[in-house]
């Protein structure tokens, strides 16, 4: 039989903060096991949990961009269950009122763009790590270390309407809330380190029908490539069991991405019976609608918008396009060039951010490093453009630029020309087009060698060395 | 309302909290139990069911803290822990 | 030094007729002496606090200016935690902590230069109304020592009653500060909700716990809650509602106050000579100009079912953290959730397992709106009923227990002993703040009158009291055989 494929996507993105959601501890990675704790951390008898401000400023942010209504009251839950990583026996979740609910993201699939619905987005603490000792996985291990590093940093969880179709859309979805919540500043956005997480729901129905049916939960895909392979494996058992009469359990299944397949992580009858209740120790966030605002009014322009406007503005191809916004850092820089651009072409602008200049900083780690200021970078464009440097002079310029040296020094007499015959030949040039002024020289009037010099510089295009390029003229003025 | 008596169900609930009654005490605790779910029907009878729930005791502004780390020392996660491994809280393993 | 008030020894200690490291000697003393015949302290702070003393006596003689509670010895409940000393709560899993921070209300006392002394006995997580809950033993009543000296806090009440420290500090969820301040006799306050940081308070019910002071005096536990409250920003739901000046707030007369008498609260449940005890001291109001006049607060009969929901089910969340993981006991086993069970059951007590169990059945699925959301709505109820009576009255006067101290072993039955929470269990579910000072006796047994104000009015409390306490002498008297 035919059949459609629905899939919903809850997306875990660890937020930008310094301090951890419920305790001025740091948040983020470190070497040493459980260097990253303090008593809230441990769930130590007696603490208590503090919202951290800046967690929901990027909540509220991470909503804005995802088009979603800010709600000015939401509650903190607890979400009850006992696992080793969860120091404290409940999570700290928003349940029935979450921060924002009913946003959208529009996708691009092919040559077709895509909205997919987003039902909510809540804040919720991040669990610990477990480390399995003897074994790969939990299968076959004598024992596992907690270590709480991770324990307490905070999420948002961003929920999908049932609204995507295919592998490629659950892949161009994920990646695009991605670049949505690295643009906006809120997530670092990298899924090895986990930074970024998706679960995904997938379920079958007969083509052409409208009742959902069983859907699976997803676990543990961390990578792109990872989402595609999952749901196509999931959609391929799935299909099998309907094909053969029989029907999906409702479960949630773990991803494995060295066999390519997905194993019954939990099945209906052993899920959570999670006792949601309000967190007594945190009275319900109250936003006002300045502080929405003010928070809201720090997201920029969406990587999709952008995209858009550098293809129908700057006329640059869309692969360009988008090449410009995958890296926010390269990003940033391309915009502040547009800044600075004073007459620059923006496709001239994309050929060099995208080629010389992304590599100059690939050797340094990226654009985060690159010790070249944007627009120092147009200076030395707007000086090709006008015709005082070569293309390729632009060219040799650059790791100079790079390196510190300032522009104006540059085409003054950086890139000197150091072959004697070029120079005399530039010299002799000028002297043959200026015979009047050769005169002049020749009679005693040797300030009337600062015009030929002049004549020098620009055919050198600021190469020559003036004093050489005096001597020269003087010399050949006296001798001829 | 289901007749709490009736439904309450001991072995699951003890499992959920993850304790376990000793067989020979096992009919008091939940008889026990049982006492006070019967008494906490008495409030099927108030005039309550347009009210708000209240969680709080108050219901004031939640105060919200700045984003800037503190690090702590001392935190005698060693001399706590029943099994302290690498710098890490050793358990033993997750299934049988 | 025993049963001076915090005035007298300020004064001595400031003169130098008393040093501090005398006084704490004698507390010491007194707690070692008294450890046959009633057993309040878990652990006793012995060298920290004579060390502490020896550093306050040297700043006295150099005359520093050092703040009211200067070189005075302080019990505390053993369910807040003070930095590098064993909290146990009462409870055998956490019998081999040792807690590495200070609970914000010790440091605030450090500041004021109180010496802790002891770690106080309670019910086990405070879950109780008698120490009989406690793992390690039961606190007997200092006015007959077959009698229990009430719970949670009874380790708190004996030992202010016994004289072994003039202040303590104790904890309060549903009485545990009142009801034992009454069975033995002594002052005993809790403040406002979000009036008293809970950092380092292990938690009961987040949402009804709230710590606060016994004293022999009103006027000494206006001194200690000067000493302790504030906003803190380790505890959100603390309240950054101004601090009064209480102790200052007591020299002045306080206006004719308009007094409420819930009649749910002195009705056939309340034994008669706590009844006649009640009624003197309505009495005793009126002769002062106050107006008194009996009121309906039907809400309060709800409380018991409504606390009994709430209570269990917030501790159900709150102990879950006991799990053998990353401190207290463990027990050894072959997986993990064998070794999380067996850890919690061998550590945990019966009244803490049940506890545990009625609030995971309460929140479970399918029951939660029948239970807990029900609950919060007579929450709401009870609320109400109060801010009705607030806008007419300054104060609700009620007996604080049905009955004096009950003996050891008396109460078998869960349910009978949570029905004597009657009158204390109100106040919590709205977070007033409620008073208990002695009133009379029974049967050579304290009985204690409770007052409760609205919320952040600890004044009119305090000045109640004080101004009661002038008039009578229940709480100056003394158990024979201290």
């Amino acid at each position: 039989m035919e059949y459609d494929v629905v899939i919903g996507i809850e997306v875990h993105a660890q937020l930008n903060t310094k301090t951890k959601l419920f305790t001025a501890c740091p948040s983020g990675v470190s070497e040493n096991a459980n260097e990253h704790t303090c008593p809230l951390t441990l769930g130590l008898p007696g603490t208590l949990p503090v919202l951290n401000k800046k967690a929901v400023e990027y909540a509220v942010m991470a909503g804005t961009a995802l088009h979603c209504k800010i709600q000015k009251k939401s509650v903190f839950s607890r979400k009850n269950y006992f696992y080793p990583d969860l120091p404290k026996g409940y999570q700290i979740s928003q349940f029935d009122l979450p921060i924002c609910l009913g946003g959208y993201v529009d996708i691009e699939v092919g040559d077709s763009t895509k909205r997919i619905g987003i039902t909510r987005i809540h804040m919720e603490e991040d669990a610990g790590k477990l480390v399995h000792q003897g074994a790969e996985a939990i299968e076959g291990s004598s024992g596992s270390l907690v270590d709480l590093n991770r324990a307490g940093t905070p999420l948002i969880e961003i929920v999908s309407e049932p609204d995507i179709r295919s592998a490629e859309e659950a892949k161009a979805y994920v990646e695009t809330l991605r670049l949505i919540l690295v643009h906006a500043g809120v997530c670092n956005g990298n899924m090895q380190q986990g930074n970024l997480r998706a679960d995904i729901n997938v379920s079958l129905r007969p083509k052409g029908t409208e009742a959902f049916g069983t859907r699976t939960e997803i676990k543990n895909v961390n990578s792109f490539r990872a989402i595609v392979r999952a749901v196509y494996s999931e959609i391929e058992r799935q299909t099998e069991i309907l094909d053969s009469g029989g029907s999906v359990d409702q479960e949630t299944r773990n991803y494995d991405d060295i066999t390519q397949s997905t194993t019954v992580l939990r099945s209906k009858e052993e899920a959570h019976d999670y006792r949601y209740f309000p967190e007594p120790d945190l009275l319900p966030l109250v936003l006002s609608d300045e502080q929405i605002n003010r928070w809201a009014g720090q997201v920029q322009e969406n990587p999709f918008e952008k995209k858009k406007r550098y293809v129908k503005i700057l006329k640059l191809s869309k692969q360009d396009a988008y090449t410009l916004v995958a890296d926010v850092a390269l990003n940033q820089f391309f915009e502040q060039c547009l800044r600075h651009a004073n007459g620059v072409k923006g496709d001239t602008i994309s050929k060099w951010v995208l080629g010389d200049v992304s590599k100059a900083a690939n050797d340094v780690q990226g654009f985060e490093q690159l010790q070249l200021k944007p627009a120092e970078l147009m200076a030395l464009l707007q000086a090709q453009e006008k015709g005082d440097i070569s293309g390729k002079m632009a060219k040799e310029f650059l790791p100079q630029l790079i390196e510190g040296k300032a522009l104006a020094e540059l085409l003054k007499g950086g890139g000197q020309i150091n072959d004697s015959s070029e120079l005399e030949s530039i010299v002799q040039e000028v002297m043959s087009e200026n015979p009047d002024v050769v005169e002049k020289i020749k009679n005693g009037k040797h300030n009337s060698a600062n015009f030929l010099m002049g004549q020098v510089m620009k055919k050198s295009q600021g190469r020559a060395k003036p004093d050489a390029v005096r001597e020269l003229i003087l010399k050949k003025a006296n001798r001829g | 309302m289901k007749k709490a008596t009736e439904s309450f169900d001991f072995d699951k609930t003890c499992t959920l909290a993850h304790l376990e009654v000793p067989e020979d005490q096992k009919e008091a605790m939940k008889k026990s139990i049982d006492d006070v779910l019967g008494y906490v029907e008495t409030l099927n009878k108030l005039p309550i069911n347009h009210l708000a729930p209240s969680s709080h005791a108050a219901e004031n502004e939640l105060y919200l803290r700045e984003d800037k780390p503190v690090k702590h020392h001392g935190l005698l996660m060693d001399e706590n822990a029943p099994d302290w491994q690498e710098g890490a809280f050793w358990v033993p393993q997750l299934k049988a | 030094m025993q049963f001076s008030s915090v005035d007298e020894l300020q004064k001595k200690l400031r003169n130098r007729e008393l040093k501090s490291t005398d006084l704490v000697r004698e507390s010491l003393a007194t707690i070692t002496k008294q450890e046959a015949h009633f057993k309040t302290s878990i652990t006793v702070l012995k060298d920290q606090a004579l060390e502490q003393a020896q550093v306050i006596d040297t700043a006295l003689d150099k005359g520093d200016d050092l703040p009211a509670l200067a070189g005075i010895p302080i019990g505390i409940k053993d369910n807040i935690c003070i930095k590098n000393t064993q909290t146990t709560c009462g409870s055998r899993f956490l019998e081999p902590y040792t807690s590495p921070y200070n609970a914000t209300v010790i440091t605030k006392l450090q500041k004021n230069k109180g010496v802790c002394v002891s770690k106080l006995n309670l019910d086990e997580f405070a879950m109780g109304s008698s120490t009989e809950n406690s793992a390690f033993f039961t606190t007997p009543n200092p006015w007959n020592t077959e009698c229990v000296s009430g719970g949670s806090s009874g380790g708190s009440a004996a030992a202010v009653a016994a004289g072994q420290v003039p202040i303590s500090l104790g904890s309060d969820t549903g009485g545990s500060i009142r009801q034992p301040a009454a069975f033995c006799g002594v002052s005993g306050l809790k403040p406002t909700y979000g009036r008293v940081s809970r950092y380092g308070l292990v938690a009961f019910a987040s949402s009804l716990d709230q710590i606060g002071p016994f004293a022999r005096s009103v006027k000494d536990l206006a001194y200690v809650l000067e000493a302790i409250c504030g906003h803190d920003v380790n505890d959100a739901t603390s309240s950054q509602a101004p601090i009064q000046e209480w102790v200052n707030s007591l020299a002045t007369p306080p206006k004719k106050f308009k007094i409420a008498l819930p009649k749910q609260l002195i009705g056939e449940t309340i034994d008669e000579d706590v009844k006649h005890c009640v009624l003197q001291a309505v009495d005793t109001f009126k002769n002062q100009g106050a107006v008194i006049e009996e009121v309906d607060m039907p809400s309060l009969e709800a409380s018991i079912a409504t606390y009994y929901i709430i209570a269990p089910a917030e501790a159900s969340a709150n102990l879950a953290r006991f799990d053998g993981v990353r401190y207290g006991r463990r027990e050894h086993a072959d997986t993990l959730k064998d070794m999380m069970i067996k850890s919690r059951s061998e550590g945990f007590g019966p009244e803490v397992q049940r506890r545990i169990l009625l609030g995971t059945f309460v929140l479970s699925a399918g029951y939660y709106d029948a239970y807990y959301l029900k609950a919060q709505k007579a929450r709401t109820y009870i609320k109400n009923d109060f801010s009705r009576i607030f806008a007419d009255y300054d104060l609700i006067m009620s007996p604080t227990t049905p009955s004096v101290a009950f003996k050891k072993g008396e109460k078998s039955n869960p349910l009978d002993m949570y029905r004597c929470d009657l009158a204390t269990i109100p106040a919590n579910m709205a977070g007033l703040p409620a008073l208990s000072i002695p009133c009379g006796f029974s049967k050579g047994l304290p009985v204690g009158l409770q007052l409760i104000a609205k919320a952040f009015d600890e004044t009119s409390v305090l000045q109640a009291g004080h101004l009661y306490q002038q008039l009578t002498h229940f709480h100056k008297e003394i158990p024979n055989g201290v």
